[in-house]
């Protein structure tokens, strides 16, 4: 099926040509599965860090987005405490025509740039707007505590 | 009540032998014992009024009593106090002269001897013979008739004279010296013999016994005083609203007689002088306001206006002119004539029916009626000068309506709705001493009588101006904070608007005024704020949003309810419709004197929409919402179809006890007219269509209509000649197998690309042209010929050298790319990737955009998408697309020997090749970069860009005029705008896709950016209240099938504010569907006319194709054979 030569041409294309951070193993057992280890963008709180996340394809992929999701605790307004991520590719935006590496990109980019105004932590997201200051502060104290290893 | 009657002086000159008047007793002559002196017109001898403005009187005289006039003409200042008394009316006069010839004549015949005792006041007049002296010292009989010893004294002060009249009787006694001239007839209504019905006709009458009820005849008669035998029959016009009156007991009348025929025959006429008295009963008092059912209403207005009183107080402006124009004006006059007087027993099932067809379908547009009909009489109020243009006259008209609603003095005035109305004049008040209490009141809206003067129990100044949209009601309003400025410096005038509209108001009301005489501050947004003790605004603009909110959280606090302001408009006051709303509670508790509405729609859904309004400007009574419910909801209220004939009944009888009908007919009758009445007071509204002075209220500036007729250019001509023949032989096809109209909407797709392909063949090619729908049909477009065709003069410029990046350098980077998807498609390399399978595209399929993915993943995509309910995109750009516009790319090498063996039906490929075969193969190479370049260079103009262009710079540019462009294609907009985007001329642009808020800023662009000289709109987009009057040309690049859309587009330029003559101009291609269409246009033009023409001739243009006429009545088969007809011409068969 052309659709599943698209998750071993991209999986072959991401071990081939792994974008710059970012590291994408997927499972020996489940192809769909993949193991993903990013680090925190310089220039941003989470600079230094180095966070896990899990990739899940769905079987439908690449016609539904892929399933992501945080492993590492992060202090972020768009990732709650189970990492769950609010990026709009994940959800409605998403279209075929994106990837796996994309969509990592697009995780990556979230780091860089935290968007308290659409938030899916609350908490975080009122500490972010109230002091920013402070929250980026939590944000360098749970990377440095968290996503160091 | 009456006042206390004075001693009557000529107590002892009543002659005892007189013959009794029917309870005639003039109370206005009070207190002006002299007047029989001073105003009975016999004695006016000396000589004959020679003022040739008392011509009509004297003629008049001379005609109704020519012994009189020859031997006793009236003098001059006689003349001149009659005119006087007959306020002005001609008529009135003469009949108030009449009157009293009458009665001296009465009098010197029956009591010549008592002339003697008063004959000194005679002589020192110098009159002339003793006979006249005598009838100087007459007492007018009236006067007598009070002091007839055997009347009850209850009786004289339970009428009151209000007037005279003429009117002409016929005879319904014979007999000589029936009448006599001297005699006061009594009027009386004939009995009605009692109806009998039997009780199932009272439930379910015939129609006839419904008509026989309510045409019955209404009989009115004068009758000897003495035997009782009936005289004189009134006339219809007369007895039909006597009649009621005398049956209410509400007013009385008696008759003297002016012609005396003599023998009397039955049906001779007899013409009489009729005098109205209101009854004791008429008059509403704490204990008695049974009147307030409107019954009596239009008798009453009738015999008001019958003895042609002129309102002497008038709570509201009433139109200049005579009585009959008031009378007319308050719309009592027209109806009665028709107005069945039936008694209220006569309703019954049947009529209510009627009345609920009647009333129902013209319910919301009856009750402007009134309202309309009152416009062309008002006066004009100047434009104020700080304002820095003037009013078109219909504004200033508004301006005078709306100044004299706020100026409305309550406490100097009486109730509004009230007329007061005086009762037969005195000689006192003709003398000039006024007798303040010589005047009733009377409500013309529902009959209501009263002697005192009503006292206004509203504060309200202000009203609804519902001019329809696009006449200014803003300026207007403008013109009037101008005109009628707060007289303390702190009120100022808060203006209520939907937010939309908050910019729009503040700049009109700076735009309209010279600077420095408004101070305008809008009160909106999160840090407002209104400085209440530093100097205050004139004008305060805010949202129905921020009154809303402020009433919600502390109205005490806010600035807008704690105190009082001078004036309160509200904009687009449907807002406020339902008024349990709390914007509507809110607006309600603004303070303010002086309280406006404008809509253009003050209706939406119900009438009731209309309650909350008055009850926003407080005018009651109608504002409190028990009384509107009472006379207004209830009644109106459509009785529920499915209800069972008991509930209906029970119903009714809710209805009927307001009117007293058992029905609710009359009541619902009676409830529109009160809204009518009540939105004529309150309202003002004129349409495009109102006529003043005979002419309408919008005089616009020229237009000019005309056809641009092209020629296609040669390309053109190639693609649109195969179109058509394709078509055509699809048509004739159908037409043979006789399934046209059965395909009817695919020949309109046929047509459709034949009128897209006049626009642009880039229209069609970009979207195939077939539309069977599934990809796998779909036509394939070949590709080299799209390129061929919109690409230009390539061969002029061969650049045959440069790679294909190079070559597409100069152009954008959507040609870019799309140059290199296209190479690398006629490259058949692997370079293009499908973004879905990462694999090289097979089978590529061209979205619009020009992204190309494998036939199979885009297919298996959108079949997702579709499943999932979610629109088509471009999964890479996320441009919408529809199926149809997919472009599946077929290689020559494919393609070519499949057309010229077999074929396949509704492919262009294969037409195409057929039509201009194959170019000789070329090396690939040069292919690609030839193609390249073609693409790069943009598509070629078609035949009608460059024409467009061509009157642009013409025209429209050099002048700095702007112009709006309309297409019905959407892809023919995106070339116009591309085009003059790349030609440096600015464009905006509206179409359907956009959102309100995107539409709204292309529109301020078009309006407000001098730069941008053109609006490229689809004509869907364009809802009906669009203002474009800032351009003054139009360009309309296709034609529309009906004309009237045309029209409409036309009329967003050329409407009210456009200034400059507008020049329209229609591109029709010349040989091709388009000048067909016009055909088909203009014959519909015609049929629309024909349809008001007798039917007969309408049936005899179809015949044509020898098939037997099917008749008029065949109305589908005529429509059939039209389109059909219709479609004929469309293909040129």
């Amino acid at each position: 099926m052309a659709l599943s030569k698209r998750i071993i041409k991209e999986t072959e294309r991401l071990l081939a040509d792994p974008a710059p951070g970012i590291q994408a193993t997927p499972h020996e057992d489940n192809l769909r599965y993949f193991d993903v280890v990013m680090s925190g963008p310089s220039q941003s709180p989470f600079e230094g860090g180095s966070f896990k996340l899990e990739l899940f394809l769905p079987d439908d992929y690449p016609m539904t987005a892929p399933k992501v999701r945080f492993l590492t605790k992060i202090y972020h307004p768009n990732i709650d405490r189970l990492g769950r991520i609010c990026l709009d590719i994940l959800k409605d935006k998403w279209s075929p025509a994106l990837q796996i590496r994309t969509v990592l990109l697009s995780i990556q980019a979230l780091l860089s740039a935290p968007n308290p105004d659409d938030p899916l932590a609350n908490d975080v997201a009122q500490h972010w707007k109230d002091n920013e200051k402070d929250a980026i502060n939590t944000a360098k104290e749970w990377t440095a505590k968290y996503a160091h290893e | 009540m009456p006042r206390p009657h004075p001693p009557p002086r000529l107590a002892a000159s009543a002659p005892p032998q007189r013959a009794p008047t029917p309870a005639v007793i003039d109370l206005t002559s009070d207190g002006d014992g002299n007047d029989s002196g001073t105003t009975t017109p016999a004695l006016t001898q000396s000589s004959a009024s020679t003022d040739p403005a008392h011509a009509p009187f004297l003629a008049a005289i001379a005609v109704l009593l020519p012994d009189h006039a020859r031997e006793r003409a009236p003098r001059a200042d006689v003349v001149a106090r009659y005119l006087l008394r007959g306020h002005g009316n001609l008529d009135a006069a003469v009949s108030l002269y009449l009157d009293d010839v009458q009665r001296g004549t009465a009098a010197l015949s029956a009591n010549l001897a008592r002339s003697t005792a008063s004959a000194p006041r005679a002589t020192k007049r110098a009159a002339g013979s003793a006979s006249h002296a005598l009838q100087q010292t007459q007492p007018r009989p009236r006067h007598e008739a009070a002091q007839l010893p055997s009347r009850p004294p209850a009786l004289e002060v339970t009428r009151r004279k209000v007037g005279e009249f003429m009117a002409t009787t016929y005879a319904v006694a014979r007999g000589s010296n029936l009448l006599a001239l001297d005699v006061i007839y009594p009027v009386e209504r004939q009995a009605q013999p009692a109806k009998k019905r039997p009780r199932t006709t009272a439930v379910f009458p015939s129609s006839s016994a419904v008509d026989r009820a309510t045409t019955a005849p209404c009989i009115v008669r004068f009758t000897a005083p003495t035997t009782g035998t009936a005289l004189g029959r009134f006339e219809r016009t007369e007895s039909a609203w006597m009649g009621p009156l005398l049956d209410r007991g509400v007013a009385s009348f008696s008759v003297a007689p002016i012609t005396t025929p003599s023998p009397l025959t039955t049906g001779d006429e007899i013409i009489v002088q009729v005098s109205a008295y209101l009854n004791e009963s008429a008059w509403s008092t704490p204990t008695n306001d049974a009147k307030f059912d409107g019954q009596s209403r239009v008798p009453l207005a009738r015999m008001f206006a019958a003895c042609h009183l002129v309102p002497t107080a008038a709570g509201l402006p009433l139109p200049a002119g005579g009585a009959d124009q008031i009378w007319t004006s308050l719309g009592v006059l027209d109806d009665v004539p028709d107005a069945p007087t039936k008694p209220a027993e006569s309703g019954d099932e049947a009529t209510t029916e009627n009345a609920e067809q009647k009333v129902d379908p013209t319910l919301l547009a009856s009750v402007f009626d009134k309202v309309q009909q009152q416009v062309e009489q008002l006066p004009r109020a100047s434009t104020p000068e700080s304002m820095c243009f003037s009013l078109r006259p219909y504004q200033e008209q508004a301006l005078w309506w709306l100044k004299s609603k706020e100026e409305f003095q309550a406490g100097q005035h009486m109730h509004p709705l009230f007329l007061g109305l005086p009762f037969f004049p005195s000689t006192a008040a003709i003398d000039g001493d006024a007798d303040p209490a010589a005047s009733f009141y009377f409500n013309p809206f529902d009959g209501e009588l009263l002697l005192d003067m009503p006292a206004v129990d509203t504060q309200t100044r202000g009203g609804i101006l519902a001019d329809e949209m696009g006449l200014g009601k803003t300026i207007e309003m403008l013109a009037l904070i101008h005109a009628n400025p707060a007289k303390k410096r702190s009120r100022a005038t808060l203006v209520v608007v939907p937010m939309s509209l908050l910019g729009q108001w503040e700049s009109e009301l700076n735009a309209g005024s010279l600077p420095n005489t408004l101070h305008v501050v809008s009160y909106y947004g999160q840090g407002r704020a209104l400085q209440l003790h530093a100097k205050l605004p004139t004008v305060v603009v805010t949202t129905y949003g921020i009154v809303q909110t402020e009433f919600d959280r502390a109205p005490t606090e806010s600035p807008l309810f704690s105190r009082v302001w001078h004036r309160v408009i509200l904009d687009e006051a449907q807002h406020i419709k339902s008024h349990t709303t709390q914007t509507a509670k809110a607006c309600c508790a603004i303070q303010a004197p002086h309280r406006w509405l404008l809509t253009g729609t003050p209706i939406v859904n119900h009438l009731d929409d209309l309650y909350s309004l008055v009850r926003f400007l407080q005018y009651a009574p109608w504002s409190q919402h028990v009384f509107w419910r009472h006379h207004i909801s209830i009644p109106l209220a459509p009785v529920p179809p499915t209800t069972s004939s008991k509930m209906r009944a029970t119903f009714r009888v809710r209805v009927a006890t307001w009117a007293n009908d058992e029905n609710g007919s009359e009541a619902r009758a009676a409830a529109l007219e009160a809204v009518q009445n009540l939105m004529s007071q309150i309202m003002i509204r004129r349409t495009k269509t109102t006529v003043i002075n005979g002419e309408p209220i919008l005089t616009l500036p020229t237009k000019d209509v005309s056809v641009q007729y092209l020629d296609m250019s040669e390309h053109e001509r190639d693609v649109y000649d195969a179109l058509e023949t394709h078509t055509k032989t699809k048509f004739s096809h159908f037409v043979r197998a006789g399934t046209v109209l059965s395909n009817y909407t695919h020949i309109l797709a046929l047509i459709m690309s034949l009128r897209q392909c006049c626009d642009h063949p880039w229209l069609i090619l970009q979207q195939t042209f077939a539309r069977s729908g599934a990809l796998d049909d779909s036509a394939t477009v070949e590709l080299q010929k799209l390129l061929e065709r919109f690409g230009c003069d390539a061969d002029a410029t061969p650049d045959a050298g440069a790679t294909t990046t190079d070559a597409a350098a100069p152009a954008a980077p959507s040609n870019e790319f799309l140059s290199q998807t296209v190479s690398n498609l006629l490259d058949q390399g692997d370079q293009n990737e499908c973004p879905l399978c990462l694999d090289p595209v097979t089978q590529p399929t061209l979205f619009p955009c020009f992204h190309a993915f494998c036939h199979d993943c885009i297919t298996d995509y959108l079949a997702k998408l579709a499943q999932r309910g979610e629109p088509s995109a471009c999964p890479v750009c996320r441009r919408s697309v529809t199926e149809d516009e997919l472009m599946h790319v077929v290689y020559k090498s494919e393609i070519a020997p499949a057309a010229f063996s077999s074929p396949p039906e509704g492919s262009l490929a294969s037409w195409a090749s057929i039509a201009s075969p194959p170019p000789p193969a070329a090396p690939a190479a040069a292919l690609v970069s030839h193609a390249a370049k073609q693409v790069a260079k943009a598509r070629t103009p078609s035949t009608k860009l460059v024409a467009l262009l061509a009157y642009l710079r013409a025209e429209v540019v050099p002048h700095g005029a702007k112009c709006v462009v309309f297409s019905q294609f959407v892809g023919m907009l995106d070339l116009v705008e591309d085009l003059l985007r790349s030609e440096g001329i600015g464009c905006a642009r509206l179409d359907g896709s956009q959102a309100q808020a995107r539409r709204e800023v292309e529109l301020r662009a078009f309006r407000e950016d001098a730069t941008k000289t053109c609006l490229v709109a689809s004509l869907k987009a364009c809802n009906v209240g669009l203002n474009l009057t800032v351009a003054n040309h139009v360009v309309i690049l296709d034609p529309w099938w009906n004309h009237a859309v045309e029209q409409q587009a036309i009329d967003r330029v050329h409407r009210i504010g456009q200034t400059r003559p507008v020049r329209v101009t229609r591109f029709i291609l010349r040989d091709t569907v388009e000048e067909r269409m016009l055909k088909v246009q203009a014959a519909k033009i015609e049929m629309v006319a024909a349809v008001a023409a007798p039917l007969a001739s309408s049936s005899t243009a179809n015949t044509a194709a020898g098939e037997p006429e099917a008749g008029v009545t065949a109305r589908p088969e005529d429509a059939k054979r039209k389109r059909l007809d219709d479609l004929n011409v469309l293909f040129g068969m």
